[in-house]
């Protein structure tokens, strides 16, 4: 576990190397908060509230899909496919570390980094310019934060599976431009899931996009009841198994099929 | 004339060697092509859902998008590439070898360095652009297909220009890609009507980074919209002019970068 703390506080001190890149990230960042809110409050106008979301539910929508986008955020796949090309990875094998969890405690460096010098700042000057409201019953925080865990750990294990591919591919494929429309589109990252149409609705209601992402909001939004938000976490508990199954299957196969190029 | 035909062969080999790996070719552009279809699916399905933004109906603001998508991949096509690695090429003192060929370095560079990645964004932007004129009764008469392509030439000029201003500052070995990042994102405002933002940043765009001019002054002309705030009409008309004036002013800022050049040396 040690170990693990260690590479994660690795991959966040490495990000403050490049300062320059962090203030550009930031500005980009609010650029795109604020187009959002524009967008959105122009949507609004003279309008109350659409399929029974408030212009303040959208708004609220928009600062905690700040913080939650870094968290989930994940170049892990390509990161991966990367080593497998160049040959590298068989250093990262050698090592007598588990390759799955150094990999994640990499990612979660960076996402961390990424909330605190990055989201948070956004966040914090978006909720004094335009409101912010936070949960007002403690159980529903407690609920998000369960479900946001749940949420990263699903983008994790997804991406990583996306990452194991290169195994057989030996390329770098465009797999996580393909996953991130996957996201965005079945996932609510830019319109959220409220405004789809039915038939959109319901297709994202068998893939595991929505509970990364869009889900925990809702229950921090306080837009479930809280035995709802438990079955949620069931839902992603399930998913999780599936995803673990999986993944276990092909890093099985990986084993006795491994060969590096070069390198 | 006869350098002309060079520049075009240049462009040619690096066409042909960007579809050499024919199936890695098809897998990136089919991924890129669903990414940006699924983000103008999304814009549409938002606009849909509140009927509309500030007056402009789902399908106009798909052809703002359109508009904005073809001459940003116009642009893309020649400036991308050169502008994006020009930092790099500096440093390397690469671009030192570039200055000894007997050629323009500018024409040299954008045609040796030809991103014919842009394709996608063309192959998704033009029936988009057919299909919001269907949709909107766009009637494909003479002169609105005339106004198309000068609007996206002119689109054209002007995203080319801001790839140019934002790249030369690394002749004085000042790293711009973040800068250019941050213009890029620029770009984001227009995907939605200029009317929906404060005056200050309608201002902004339209005579400081003028994305305004590149789709939603002259998606008027096309729809019959008087949405100019405090601008004047005649603004529908300009996109060509405001392209011919940018890019001038883009080269004459390439040429003083050039001229001011010290190598690094290495």
């Amino acid at each position: 576990m040690g170990t693990y703390l260690l590479f994660l506080q690795k991959s966040f001190q490495q990000k403050f190397v490049y300062r320059t890149s962090a203030y550009i990230y930031l500005l980009s960042t609010c650029l795109r908060v604020f187009i959002m809110v524009n967008v959105w409050t122009a949507l609004y106008a003279g309008r109350d509230s659409i399929n029974g979301v408030s212009l303040m539910d959208m708004l609220n929508f928009i600062v905690i899909s700040a913080i939650v986008s870094a968290l989930t955020q994940t170049r892990m796949g390509d990161k991966i496919a990367a080593k497998v090309v160049d040959g590298t990875i068989a250093v990262d094998f050698l090592r007598p570390i588990r390759f799955k969890y150094f990999v994640y405690a990499d990612q979660l460096g960076e996402n961390l980094y990424q909330v605190l010098l990055n989201a948070l700042p956004v966040c914090i000057l978006a909720a004094l310019i335009y409101g912010f409201e936070m949960p007002a019953d403690p159980l529903m925080l407690s609920l998000f934060i369960v479900c946001l865990f749940f949420g990263i750990l699903i983008i994790f294990s997804i991406n990583y599976i996306v990452g194991l591919i290169s195994f057989w591919s030996k390329a770098a494929h465009p797999t996580s431009w393909f996953l991130l429309t996957a996201v965005t589109l079945f996932g609510g990252t830019f319109v959220p899931i409220w405004f789809y149409p039915d038939i959109l609705r319901e297709v994202t209601l068998f893939l595991p996009f929505r509970l990364i992402y869009f889900e925990p909001i809702n229950i921090y939004l306080g837009r479930v009841t809280p035995s709802e938000a438990m079955s949620i976490i069931v839902i992603q508990l399930a998913w999780l198994v599936v995803l673990w199954l999986v993944e276990r299957f092909m890093w099985s196969k990986i084993q006795t099929k491994l060969t590096v190029q070069g390198g | 004339m006869h350098t002309f035909k060079l520049y075009l062969e240049f462009i040619k080999i690096r066409i042909v060697s960007h579809i050499e790996y024919r199936k890695m070719f098809l897998f990136w552009f089919f991924a890129q092509w669903i990414a940006y279809g699924v983000q103008l699916l999304l814009i549409w399905v938002m606009v849909h859902r509140f009927q509309d933004i500030q007056g402009w109906k789902p399908f106009e603001v798909v052809l703002l998008y359109a508009l904005s998508l073809n001459s940003y991949a116009l642009a893309g096509f020649f400036f991308y590439n050169p502008c994006t690695q020009l930092s790099h090429l500096v440093r390397t003192g690469e671009f030192d070898e570039i200055l000894t060929r007997p050629l323009n370095p500018f024409l040299y560079l954008v045609s040796r360095e030809f991103n014919f990645g842009y394709i996608t964004h063309v192959v998704l932007a033009v029936p988009v652009t057919v299909v919001s004129f269907v949709m909107l009764d766009i009637p494909f008469t003479f002169t609105n297909i005339l106004m198309l392509l000068l609007i996206l030439i002119g689109g054209a000029l002007i995203q080319g220009a801001v790839f140019l201003f934002t790249s030369v500052p690394a002749f004085w070995i000042v790293d711009s890609n973040g800068m250019q990042n941050v213009l890029f994102q620029f770009r984001d405002f227009a995907n939605y009507p200029l009317s929906i933002y404060h005056k200050s940043i309608q201002i902004l765009l339209t005579f400081v980074i003028p994305f305004a001019f590149i789709n939603f002054y002259p998606a008027q002309f096309f729809l019959g919209k008087q949405d100019f705030s405090v601008f004047h009409p005649a603004f529908q008309f300009m996109t060509p002019l405001v392209g011919l004036v940018m890019f001038a002013l883009a080269l004459w800022f390439w040429h003083f970068g050039i001229n001011r050049y010290k190598s690094t040396g290495s």
